[in-house]
């Protein structure tokens, strides 16, 4: 059950196609800056299955310019 | 609110990116943030107009387990794009002052004693009654406020005009803008400005008239020196009788004699017509002249009376008119070199400049303060300078909601909230609206605010309650009306937030919920509707002002016209409210619109709000098939008035030599009943103070902070003095600020007014200025 938080840059022009696709991705929240073209990404998911699922989904996005991990918590006891 | 460890996590993952983006970005806005961080332990962040000045500058309040702690400006506010002034900054520190008023007090044996909100209500509620029983309904009378929320404004007009029958309703903005109001009916029969704020972006020339906007309207004067620095050959010209912060800052300062920018406005149009600078395609297709009374007093006497008469006039009679003022003539009049006037005309009348024109209480406070409004339009009209982007006469606001809660409401003795009590028709619409037979809307309007306060003076009105406001610090001449307020058998509710000169004549005071302790509306000087959420409980048993009224009403029998819970109450009065203002001229947009944005203009139609009106590329009320169209005149142009120059109520003499002006400064807001509890604001001007020109200060043998006294007809004042601070008056001149209630200098203004507007005149009187 792993929780991370990112900071996605979108290619120049591509900002709000990549809110789009964001917010189509399962367990992925995203809260867009208002002045910059930045995006703050957080991603909560229940599994590592559903992690590596969005991991997949992440990559495959061309409107992403980058995305650097700033925080991450993964904790054993908690999972089933 | 209570997180699981989940949630936790989540919202430490959201906030360490969010501080991670703002390192990389310094002032990065997330707008959204507020949504996923209601919790106990995160700064949420939550939107709101500021609670000072006219602006309507967008501010995001941040809370903290139901505290309010820290402002930012709105980056989603077109208004400020994020940018606050000092007093936006700090304003949140206003809630939070040490001697808030959180319960009730009733006067009993002369002493005000704590009680239950609710008995102070049934106090307030069987006196009112009382009160109307005995005198009558013109004995009971309420005085609001520019700072009043629309849903203030708008129960206040329906529970007195509507319910009790009375058109004894007033607001202090009749002491800041009503001249506006009236210049803007007789020049164009509709109220409010045509542009809106993104005309300083275009404009290539701006024109402060007697308008301090570096201290009153800092964000706008920063969005204009902005728009200076981006662009090349914008100019600055400042246009006034003192020197100021914004003259620093000017590129040009031209100094006049007070009053006499009646003559020099006349000057700049005599220039403009005898140099072939009028635009005549415009003035052909949209214009018309028309003169009026002259010689119409000043208002000093109780009950003054005052109607115009317009007739029509030619473009020739209108020539023949400003054929007394030259350049050379005026000159004399005013103090302002003929060069100076041939050069203000020329900006004016070129037609490759886009002109704004700026002007707030300078030309407001004024004895011709109508006649000056229409000689600044004159300007506008002749070379069709005028509603486009960057081309403009501007009338600002000094009040958050003057023009949302005042102007649009109609919370004066003469309005409605659509239209006057005057028409039928605009009397039927408010009854069939309010739900209350037309008959109890009467056709006559009553007092005007300095008449009310007479009014209250001679015992006509014996019962008032005063909300939002303070006027025994801001009515001129106040010790005539102060001890009008003292008389027995008047009887005065006060709902205020804090102790105030005025809660100290008060029969009762009822604690007040402040800005975002409470959902509300303003509206700003660019006709944009700015609404907010409670996001902070309000102290003790402070109540909403909108909420203490309902209370009033229903235990005076008037339940039914004000049915609605608390919690939907806003909302309901919002959608009943903008009823009186459907179609185009003056749409509002529907709640929920304004609860999503950071502030919409009206008129907003089919989703679209309108920023210059009378313009047909931008307003649909346009239907002339021309250009331009300006509906709200019978004739469906805009009319341009030969109007004097006529001099001050009272002038310099050889008993009492100088002008006294007055004003604000910067760090406070109004009176400085909120400013004052913040300590910053509050330490950067503790007191007030007079400004002395150096020679005169040299004259009277007084060193800067040395006790001067200044003596009028009507009372003195001694306080310190300041040479050359922020502001520098020309000799023969003082200005002394407002805000400072132990220092009240309107115990020695005058209270004469614009006999048309009714708005007093606070920049000129004469006094005596003595070393102390």
């Amino acid at each position: 059950m792993p929780v991370f938080s990112y900071l996605a840059f979108p290619h120049p022009g591509c900002r709000e196609r990549l809110c789009d696709a964001l917010a189509l991705l399962p367990h992925c929240a995203i809260l867009p800056a208002t002045d910059h073209d930045l995006l703050v990404v957080v991603t909560d998911t229940p599994d590592d299955n559903a992690e590596a699922a969005l991991q997949r989904g992440l990559k495959a996005l061309p409107e992403l310019q980058s995305l650097s991990l700033v925080f991450g918590s993964d904790e054993p006891q908690e999972r089933t | 609110m209570k997180l699981d460890r989940r949630q936790f996590l989540v919202r430490a993952a959201t906030g360490s990116a969010i501080s991670a983006a703002t390192a990389l970005f310094p002032g990065i806005s997330f707008g959204e943030w507020p949504k996923i961080a209601e919790n106990s332990s995160v700064v949420s962040w939550h939107k709101a107009p500021c609670r000072f000045c006219g602006t309507g500058c967008g501010v995001l309040v941040g809370t903290v387990g139901g505290r309010a702690v820290a402002v930012k400006g709105d980056p989603n506010s077109s208004v400020n794009k994020g940018l606050c002034c000092m007093k936006g900054y700090h304003s949140v520190q206003a809630l939070y002052g040490a001697d808030r008023l959180t319960k009730a007090k009733v006067r009993k044996d002369g002493q005000l004693v704590e009680v239950p909100m609710a008995e102070a209500l049934d106090l307030v509620a069987s006196k009112l009654r009382e009160t109307r029983e005995k005198y009558g309904k013109d004995a009971v009378a309420i005085y609001g406020s520019g700072q009043w929320t629309i849903p203030d404004g708008y129960v206040a007009s329906k529970l007195f005009k509507g319910c009790l029958g009375t058109n004894n309703v007033e607001a202090n903005a009749r002491l800041c803008m009503s001249s506006a109001v009236t210049g803007f009916m007789t020049s164009f029969g509709i109220d409010e400005p045509m542009g809106c704020y993104e005309d300083i972006e275009h404009a290539d020339v701006f024109v402060t008239w007697g308008n301090n906007m570096a201290e009153m309207h800092p964000v706008l004067f920063s969005r204009m020196l902005a728009s200076r620095r981006r662009r090349a050959g914008v100019k600055v010209i400042d246009f006034a009788t003192r020197r100021t912060r914004t003259s620093q800052a000017a590129d040009r300062s031209i100094l006049f004699r007070p009053q006499t920018d009646l003559a020099v406005a006349n000057a700049i149009c005599h220039e403009i017509v005898a140099n072939g600078w009028v635009n005549e395609a415009f003035v052909g297709e949209h214009v018309s002249f028309h003169r009026g009374k002259t010689g119409i007093g000043y208002g000093t006497e109780d009950h003054f009376a005052f109607t115009d008469e317009e007739q029509g006039i030619t473009f020739d009679d209108y020539r023949r008119f400003l054929a007394d003022y030259t350049p050379e003539k005026v000159e004399k009049i005013s103090g302002v070199s003929a060069k100076d006037i041939k050069y203000l005309a020329a900006l004016y009348g070129d037609p490759a400049l886009k002109v704004v024109s700026f002007w707030c209480m300078g030309m407001n406070q004024h004895t011709r303060g109508t006649w000056i409004q229409n000689l600044v339009y004159n300007i506008h009209l002749l070379t069709g300078k005028i509603s486009q982007a960057g081309n403009g006469p501007f009338s600002l606001t000094g009040q958050p909601s003057a023009c949302g809660t005042v102007r649009e409401v109609g919370t004066l003795t003469h309005a409605l909230p659509h239209g006057t009590v005057g028409n039928e028709h605009d009397r039927q619409m408010a009854a069939e609206i309010w739900g209350v037979p037309v008959a109890n809307i009467d056709p006559r309007p009553t007092y005007h605010t300095v008449e009310m306060f007479r009014a209250l003076d001679r015992g006509d009105i014996k019962f008032l309650w005063i909300q939002v406001t303070n006027p025994m610090v801001t009515l001129p001449n106040l010790r005539r009306y102060r001890s009008g307020a003292l008389k027995e058998d008047r009887f005065v509710v006060v709902s205020d937030v804090y102790p105030t000169p005025t809660t100290d004549i008060a029969d009762v005071i009822l604690p007040s919920a402040l800005w975002v302790e409470k959902e509300g509306l303003f509206g700003n000087s660019e006709r944009r509707t700015q609404h907010w959420q409670r996001v902070v409980e309000p102290p003790g048993e402070a109540m909403c002002d909108t909420w203490q009224l309902i209370e009033v009403a229903r235990r005076l029998g008037f339940a039914e016209r004000f049915p609605w819970s608390r919690e939907e109450a806003i909302e309901k009065i919002w959608e009943e409210y903008r009823r009186f203002h459907a179609g185009p001229k003056h749409e509002m947009a529907p709640y929920e619109t304004l609860r999503a944005r950071s502030g919409v203009q009206w008129p907003f139609v089919e989703g679209k709000e309108t920023r210059w009106r009378f313009n047909a590329a931008h307003d649909p009320a346009c239907s002339n098939g021309k250009a331009f169209h300006f509906y709200g005149q019978r004739d469906g142009r805009a009319w341009i008035w030969a109007r004097p120059y006529e001099p001050a109520a009272e002038s310099p003499d050889r008993d009492y030599p100088f002008w006294l002006n007055t004003g604000r400064v910067i760090e406070h807001w109004h009176t400085g009943s909120l400013t004052r509890r913040v300590p910053v604001l509050h330490n950067a001007v503790p007191a007030s103070y007079v400004e002395l020109n150096p020679e005169d200060a040299a004259a009277l043998g007084v060193v800067n902070g040395e006790k001067v006294r200044l003596v009028s007809r009507r009372g003195e004042l001694v306080l310190p003095a300041q040479i050359n601070g922020r502001g520098l008056p020309p000799r023969g001149m003082v200005f002394v600020p407002f805000f400072d209630e132990s220092l009240l200098v309107n115990e020695v203004t005058l209270d004469a007014f614009c006999p048309i507007s009714k708005q007093p005149d606070y920049k000129k009187c004469a006094v005596r200025v003595e070393k102390a």
